[in-house]
């Protein structure tokens, strides 16, 4: 019997997971599916949908020094965050490789969480060592819910929280005698709730009840997967193997399309000079496939020679077909440059593939 | 101006087939009769604040690969839950596009060739067995499960498979409308057809309700045989086979449809089937309306919120056996009040209490459903689903891929062979049909 | 606050020297900061030279600024305790000769290996000696090879092994093999792979460099240990003194060690995570120690002939060593320098060379020993990675980016070069 590592919203999942389907991730035991994984993923998109993201890696740095450690490591200047607010951005080895990709929030003057979807605790421990720094992780003691769709606002408030939350900020709310932090740092434009462990239960039912009305879902690993390659986001350890020596400069913030995430001015990140000077020559672009068969990590040729390949690859419920995101010279990453994947042709196409599912009402 | 095409009618397939052709450069206009496009493809505010579809909660699925080539999803219409089609259907829609390549140089009707038979026509001999399954395939209509060719039902859905659109299938209407304009298509709304021109056994265009005309150099008729032929030409036009063909073809309009408002949710799951009694389809035959006709409930609300204020439902029901005449006149306002209330009932019985939280309901019934769009009889099939009117034997069997013995007329309806293979591949495969022939 | 100036080199060593003489050269203006009292650093420890580069003798004008040499192309001579020295001259066919005497084969070989070595230093040079492409022609197996794997390979008679082996600083190191082929890459006094002895020492290679910068116009300051960089982001932008004294320039050339310049003085983490654990983790585990013996007699070392020509190398029992004999300024006196590897005693140096020359300890009038680490060769390092560093303006020029430790002056030479590019790099708009 293999062991499991429950999250604290492992009971609820379990009493909604009617197939028993789950999925290890990031050493977690979570739901792969309720029911329908397309349809979890076209709930999420059209009217609203809930999902255990504890998996999801919580690095807590704190002290005097953090933000001096912090500018060092993040290719953003956490000075400019205020506290309640937060940022993209990646960080890089020494050579400018990808080592990690997450939301850096800021709780306090001298306390800040990174969030991010694979643990690169090692390299920040050991880096936060050289400023003095101790740095935990959090784990079972706290659940993250994820509440995304049209109707998210709506079924948050219907469950008594106040949606009216800019995008990449954080509250912390007494909601009808818990203790939660509320935000908004996810890529699909919803909302995530954390709860101590023993809160998490009644966090899951409060949502689900307001949920109804609504025809909020749960969703698992396999509907959020889903959602990620529709937006248009690469994930480590998915789509790409972050770099994992400290001079490795591969895969470069160009090749993977996050260029977005590092502020060019920011001159103290580890890694710039390398990463600056890196060549640009692929890029990341969305590939539609013409069937419904996924094609990951798959060769893409112009007129028979390789000009790139794909990364992970899955149905879209949504567009009813393929799809991909994929690495490709720049030469053939036009939108609506005609390659071919397997025999089957694909289409460039910029992402994200579809607008995210919006927040604002309905 | 002489355009490429013209389309009458902007429903689904109107639009589709627009779309197909201004994308490969055609210049193509669509006339519509309403003053919106979509035809069935609606909604409707039914009461302050409760929506829904009239005619049909979904429709047949739109193949895949017609959903990915308009790029629907991306015009708005992302479907909830579609359901795989039938691999028949896709087969048999996948004939009825290669036929669509072949031109049928022979111009009035003529006697046939033998041709391959159609993925599905065994299915002109078996019936649909009786079980939950079959109720979905028969919604809205009266056929008897037991009778030979009752399974063809299951590749011609009709009313239900391509999963909910948020907003109502006017949401769908948006999409393939926004796919037409996008590729170049011109649409005309508030124009009636009165005729098609001809000269010498060829289409040449269409002339309008307001004495105006449209030149073009082949016309896509998206109404039925009876409408295309008998209304739009004048009988001493059309060859006598071709007058006893139409004659021949059978409407067989069942569906009638009560959107209920209520002002809480019903305990149900999604959707419930409540059987017709055994007589239903006997008095449909002799034009009466049935005790207990098969009814189909939908909690439309519970997969899309938009539908009804929060906490507030709309319930749909779809009757079928429901006849377009009746023998004992036209549908008065009292027979309609008696369906509606013998319905109610019947859900009441099912759903005890339902009764009290019903704010307002609209029946509609076969002839508001022909008055609103244009449909013979009411009939949203386009003709009867009968082994003698399915795949080549939906339109002129001796002329493929929806055309007709008038060269330059093609039919792009449900009354053609591709027309219950999905919703627009009727369209589509007319357009092929066209450019095949003004290559 | 005094004004800021152009650049700052920390450290008054040969590469600081050479560097601040070159920046002096473009017209930067140049403080000199050294943490001793004197200036010269290991310069005034050494005696024999092998890797100073001729365009830095020729550049900075030393030899016209007190750079003489008491010996241009110094013997090597290997000493035996059977007193079968073994003598190779420069000329390999000589060499030959004389390794005939040991063995025939041998001497064959000895041929073929100095001409194997040779060509190789000269294909090697353009990467060793500048900022250029990696060499295309090094053999895969040379790479990985140690010394003495190498040497084994051509050559059986341990004598001449031994000897040969004693010019790369650890000998059984994967990779050392092309410590040899460096040695031959060098050129002083216009010869390949020669070596020389400076009248008056090292000390006099110290004063021909500091006349050189000093006349150029260089700023120094003694006495001024640097206890911090400043940065402005992640550029150079000054130094903190241990007084407390603020000096400023945006260009800043360390000649310390990678590991002291990252480590002690520059902000926590500025080399790179990375990089900084690597030098956390790295461990200086070469010494050798540097002893100068002044003698009231000339000693006898391999034969009275040949003492003043001669570089000795004792390479049987411990410690190993080199040792050069030159007439002390003091008439009557003698210098007899050694450089030992490891950390022996004073006495251990002493009774090693007694074996050869008795009677020493009772010569002895005077005597010094210094120990000093050695840093890691870095020979398959292209000269930018050696040189440049993640902190913008801040340049390594010190013996430890050198490809090998030596007195060289290559890197003061080239990090002077690649300052002043970067300079014009900022200034462009």
């Amino acid at each position: 019997m293999t062991s499991i590592r429950a999250t604290p919203f492992h009971g609820r999942a379990a009493a909604s997971n009617v197939l028993n389907l789950w999925q290890p991730r990031a050493g977690w035991t979570l739901a792969e599916r309720y029911g329908d994984a397309d349809e979890e993923a076209l709930a999420a998109r059209l009217t609203c949908a809930m999902a255990d993201i504890t998996w999801r890696s919580r690095i807590v740095i704190e002290g005097a020094r953090a933000q001096e450690f912090l500018a060092r490591l993040v290719t953003r200047d956490p000075a400019a965050l205020e506290p309640g607010t937060a940022f993209k951005a990646l960080w890089l080895s020494d050579q400018g490789g990808v080592r990690g990709a997450g939301v850096l929030a800021r709780h306090g003057r001298e306390t800040f969480q990174l969030v991010s979807a694979a643990s690169d605790l090692d390299w920040i421990a050991r880096g936060a060592a050289l400023f003095d720094l101790r740095v935990r992780e959090v784990l079972e003691e706290e659940g993250m819910l994820a509440v995304v769709g049209p109707y998210a606002a709506k079924v948050l408030e219907a469950a008594g929280l106040d949606p009216a939350l800019e995008p990449l900020t954080l509250r912390k709310l007494f909601w009808r005698g818990l203790d939660v932090t509320l935000s908004r740092f996810g890529e699909h434009g919803g909302y995530e709730i954390a709860a101590k462990a023993d809160d998490a239960p009644l966090v899951w039912d409060r949502i689900a009840k307001a949920g109804r009305p609504y025809a909020l879902r749960p969703a698992g690993l396999a509907a959020m997967d889903i959602l990620d390659i529709e937006a248009g986001v690469p994930r480590p350890g998915r789509d790409y193997t972050p770099a994992s020596g400290g001079f490795d400069a591969a895969p470069t913030p160009f090749e993977l399309g996050l260029e977005s995430l590092i502020d060019e001015s920011h001159t103290l990140f580890n890694g710039r000079a390398a990463c600056l000077a890196a060549p640009r020559t692929r890029t990341r672009v969305g590939i539609e496939l013409d069937g419904d068969t996924p094609m990951p990590h798959a060769p893409l040729l112009r007129s028979g020679s390789e000009v790139g390949h794909t990364l992970h690859s899955l149905y879209s419920p949504a567009l009813r077909r393929a799809i991909a995101l994929a690495v490709v010279d720049n030469a053939a990453a036009a939108p609506g440059t005609v390659l071919t994947c397997g025999g089957v042709s694909a289409r460039v196409v910029e992402v994200p593939f579809l607008a995210h599912p919006s927040t604002s009402s309905g | 101006m002489r355009y490429d095409a013209a389309i009458i009618g902007a429903g689904a397939n109107g639009l589709a087939a627009a779309a197909t052709l201004a994308a490969s450069g055609r210049k193509v206009v669509v006339l519509e009769r309403a003053q919106a496009c979509g035809g069935r493809c609606a909604t409707r505010v039914f009461h302050p604040g409760f929506s829904a579809s009239p005619f049909c909660d979904e429709v047949a699925p739109i193949p895949p690969d017609i959903f990915r080539a308009l790029d629907l999803a991306r015009h708005g219409a992302i479907f909830m839950a579609a359901s795989r089609e039938h691999p028949l259907a896709a087969e048999a829609r996948a004939r009825a596009l290669s036929d669509a390549a072949h031109a049928s140089e022979r111009g009035w009707f003529q006697g046939s060739a033998e041709a391959a038979p159609w993925p599905g026509q065994e299915f002109s001999e078996r019936a649909l067995d009786e079980d939950a399954a079959t109720a979905g395939a028969l919604s809205g209509r009266a056929a008897d499960p037991g009778m030979a060719g009752s399974a063809l039902h299951l590749l011609a859905p009709g009313m239900g498979g391509s999963g909910v659109v948020m907003g109502g299938l006017a949401t769908l209407a948006k999409a393939l409308e926004a796919a037409a304009r996008k590729a170049g298509a011109e649409i005309r709304l508030g124009l009636e057809a009165s005729d098609i021109r001809h000269h010498r056994g060829r289409a040449t265009g269409v002339r309008l309700a307001d004495g105006s005309e449209v030149e073009a150099r082949a016309v896509i008729s998206t109404l039925d045989l009876r409408r295309t032929f008998f209304s739009l030409f004048a009988w001493k036009d059309l060859p006598k086979s071709a007058i006893e063909r139409i004659s021949r073809y059978r409407h067989a309009a069942a569906a009638a449809r009560l959107l209920i408002a209520l002002d809480a949710p019903p305990a149900m799951a999604r959707r419930l089937h409540l059987a017709g009694s055994g007589d239903a389809c006997a008095a449909w035959r002799s034009n009466t309306i049935p005790d207990a006709p098969p009814v189909t409930l939908d909690l439309v609300s519970a997969a899309d919120p938009s539908l009804a204020p929060i906490g507030q439902s709309v319930l749909t029901a779809t009757l079928g056996c429901i006849p377009h005449h009746l023998f004992d006149g036209a549908w008065t306002h009292e027979k309609r009040e008696a369906l509606r209330a013998a319905t109610l009932a019947r859900i009441e019985a099912l759903l005890p209490g339902t009764a009290a939280h019903v704010i307002a309901s609209t029946l509609i019934v076969p002839p508001d459903i022909e008055e609103a769009l244009g449909v013979s009889e009411g009939d949203l099939d386009g003709g009867e689903i009968a082994p003698d009117q399915m795949f080549a034997l939906r339109g002129f069997e001796e002329h493929p891929g929806g055309r007709t013995p008038v060269a330059g007329l093609f039919l792009g309806g449900h009354a053609s062979p591709a027309g219950p293979f999905g919703t627009c591949a009727a369209g589509v495969v007319a357009a092929r049909a066209v450019t095949a022939d003004l290559a | 606050m005094s004004t800021p100036h152009d650049a700052i080199v920390i450290g008054g060593g040969i590469g600081g020297l050479v560097a601040a003489a070159y920046l002096r050269q473009t017209g930067a203006s140049v403080v000199l900061l050294e943490a001793d009292e004197a200036l010269g650093g290991a310069c005034r420890k050494a005696a024999m030279l092998y890797a100073l580069d001729p365009r830095v003798v020729k550049e900075l004008a030393l030899t016209r600024r007190g750079l003489k040499f008491s010996q241009r192309d110094m013997t090597l001579v290997a000493l035996r305790q059977d007193g079968r020295h073994l003598v190779l001259g420069r000329d390999p066919h000589e060499a030959a000769r004389a390794v005939a005497a040991y063995s025939p084969a041998d001497a064959a070989a000895y041929k073929h290996y100095h001409s194997e070595v040779f060509a190789l230093a000269r294909a090697m040079r353009p990467w060793w000696w500048d900022d250029t492409a990696a060499p295309e022609h090094v053999p895969a197996k040379l790479k990985a090879m140690s010394a003495h794997a190498y040497l084994a390979s051509h050559f059986e008679t341990e004598a001449l092994k031994s000897a040969l082996a004693f010019d790369a600083a650890q000998p059984l190191a994967p990779g050392s093999a092309l410590a040899l082929v460096w040695r031959a890459a060098q050129e002083t006094c216009g010869l390949q792979g020669a070596m020389a002895m400076p009248e008056g020492g090292g000390a006099a290679l110290a004063g021909a460099l500091i006349a050189a910068a000093k006349e150029m116009g260089a700023e120094f300051r003694t006495k001024a240990r640097v206890k911090a960089l400043i940065l402005d982001g992640n550029a150079a932008a000054g130094v903190a003194l241990d007084s407390g004294e603020t000096v400023f320039a945006p260009v800043i050339l360390s000649s310390l060690s990678r590991r002291a310049t990252f480590l002690d003085l520059a902000p926590a983490a500025s080399a790179g995570f990375a990089e900084t654990h690597r030098l956390m983790r790295e461990m200086q585990t070469e010494k050798e120690t540097f002893v100068a013996l002044t003698l009231n007699a000339a000693p006898t070392l391999g034969g009275a002939q040949l003492a003043q020509a001669a570089r000795f190398v004792i390479a049987e029992g411990e410690p190993v060593l080199e040792a050069a004999v030159a007439a002390s300024a003091s008439p009557g006196q003698y210098n007899l320098w050694i450089r030992a590897k490891g950390t022996p005693s004073l006495d251990a140096v002493i009774a090693q060379l007694e074996r050869f020359t008795p009677l020493l300890r009772s010569r002895i009038v005077g005597s010094e020993s210094v120990t000093r680490d050695v840093a890691r060769a870095q020979l398959l390092k292209p000269a930018r990675e050696r040189i440049a560093t993640p902190i913008e303006g801040l340049f390594l020029c010190g013996g430890e980016a050198e490809p090998v430790e030596a007195l060289s002056g290559r890197a003061g030479r080239l990090a002077a070069a690649l300052a002043t590019a970067y300079t014009a790099r900022r200034k462009k708009p």
